[in-house]
């Protein structure tokens, strides 16, 4: 297996606080304050460095709760550890997924120097945005997350936006286009609203989704102008593009291979699969807690039974995809947490998540690049 | 397409292709014709030896897209 799979993504939980309250957050702990200790930290960077699903670099990415709830110092530490440590000379690239409202003059001096990739969370326009993503009084958040992005703007620290769909912005595309613009913001991704974790049912359940969904993915296409990534960025469009056109590759999803995703949380607790999967508890499976850096390796996880019962179980629902379901090339086996969340079990196939995430994108770019084609426009 | 060939692997003058026409890969591979790529027209964005599903999930930026943005953006002549 350590031939054929390598690690593609580590996530590091260094606090379950959010200092926020998202309408649709799915975390179980944000009202607590635990916090990763930088003993913790040791532990995992030796687990990292000795693994051998590590070949040449690892992404590692500070995410959920809110990262700049925890001090500079803090990371300061954790990036010296993991340096001190790196005996095989990985390549180390730090990214931070933050919702942007705690970003202050020391926190971009901090990104700057150590050249980390952020990425801010904001739903589009102001009334988009508050509707969903308020403080623990209920009070949008929108002019605190656009200080922050004004501030990465005035220390020209490159940064690209994450936003959640829900039913509140899913008809709101030109308006956030206009915002992107407006904003300066080049690179965006859009994650659909989940039925996981706390957040049990999703805004998205209702029957013209997939409609609403096709016109917002459409009106970006025209806003945009072309399918190049130029300018603006957008993370669906441009990574089903290298889809196609990279088709006679094959597909291997991270999300339903083994170790290829590594989450860490504050207390050291290893999991895999979706990154939401360590927060969760299933009354069938309990937690999805695979080991503990402080008794075992990264590759103990594929010898924990319990690994070996939630493996069973997603690989057979990844063979239900690749039985039924025509968009498997460019899919790979669809997300276990969403599959989790909205029916119960890992052992299906299609969710509300393939649907929006993959059919509907791959219908929306294919029927765009077919147009082109078709009227000699090229790609 | 006739009802007969519908839902079969036969192409709409009955010769034998590696797909159905609208399937999903019948409709890429199209496309991929189109393109050029296959013709290597086109130039590959790509650079893993394997497409993965699954990293755009929680991060969604590169540096390069910036520093391309930047740069066109310093190239556009002022006015």
């Amino acid at each position: 297996m350590t031939e054929q799979v390598r690690n593609g993504l580590v996530i590091l939980q260094p606090t379950s606080f959010c200092n926020i309250n998202c309408n649709y957050c799915y975390l179980n702990d944000r009202d607590k304050n635990n916090r990763m200790q930088l003993s913790t930290v040791e532990q995992i960077a030796q687990r990292i460095f000795e693994s051998p699903y590590f070949p040449e670099e690892a992404n590692l990415l500070w995410h959920a709760g809110e990262p700049l709830t925890v001090p500079v110092s803090f990371y300061e530490g954790a990036i010296s550890i993991f340096n001190r440590l790196n005996f095989r000379k990985i390549k180390l690239n730090w990214c931070i997924q933050t919702n942007g409202t705690l970003i202050t003059p020391a926190w971009c001096e901090f990104f700057k120097k150590q050249e980390i990739d952020i990425g801010v969370s904001i739903d589009g326009p102001q009334q988009y945005h508050d509707a969903n993503r308020v403080d623990r009084r209920g009070k949008g958040t929108f002019m605190r997350v656009l200080r922050g992005i004004k501030l990465l703007q005035d220390y020209d620290i490159s940064f690209g936006v994450l936003a959640t769909i829900s039913r509140k912005n899913i008809k709101s595309a030109e308006a956030f286009w206009d915002f992107l613009v407006e904003n300066k913001i080049v690179g965006v991704g859009f994650n659909e609203e989940e039925a996981t974790g706390t957040n049990q049912s999703t805004t998205l359940g209702y029957n013209e989704v997939l409609e609403d969904y096709r016109a917002f993915l459409e009106a970006l296409i025209r806003k945009k102008g072309d399918l190049s990534r130029d300018l603006i960025g957008i993370r669906e469009i441009d990574n089903m593009l290298d889809r196609i056109l990279q088709a006679d590759l094959p597909v291997i999803s991270d999300l339903v291979t083994p170790l290829a995703t590594l989450s860490f949380d504050y207390l050291g607790n290893i999991s895999t699969f979706s990154p939401e999967l360590l927060g969760l508890v299933d009354p069938r499976y309990g937690n999805f807690k695979f080991g503990n850096v402080y008794r075992n390796s990264i590759e103990d996880v594929l010898r924990s039974p319990k690994f070996h019962r939630v493996n069973a179980n997603i690989q057979a629902g990844v063979r239900r995809c690749q039985k039924s379901c025509d968009y498997f090339d460019i899919c790979g086996g669809g997300n276990p947490s969403a599959k989790l969340g909205e029916h119960g079990s890992f052992d299906v196939a299609e969710t509300l998540n393939c649907q929006l995430g993959v059919k509907t994108v791959f219908e929306t770019v294919a029927r765009a690049l077919e147009h082109r084609l078709e009227a000699n426009i090229g790609v | 397409m006739s009802e007969v060939l519908k839902d079969t692997n036969l192409s709409p003058d009955g010769c034998m292709s590696p797909e159905k026409p609208n399937s999903v890969l019948g409709r890429i591979n199209r496309i991929r014709r189109l393109s050029g790529i296959e013709a290597g027209i086109l130039k590959m964005t790509g650079t893993f030896a394997e497409f993965r599903q699954g990293l755009g999930g929680h991060t969604v930026f590169n540096k390069k897209s910036f520093d391309q943005f930047k740069q066109k953006a310093e190239d556009k002549p002022k006015k």
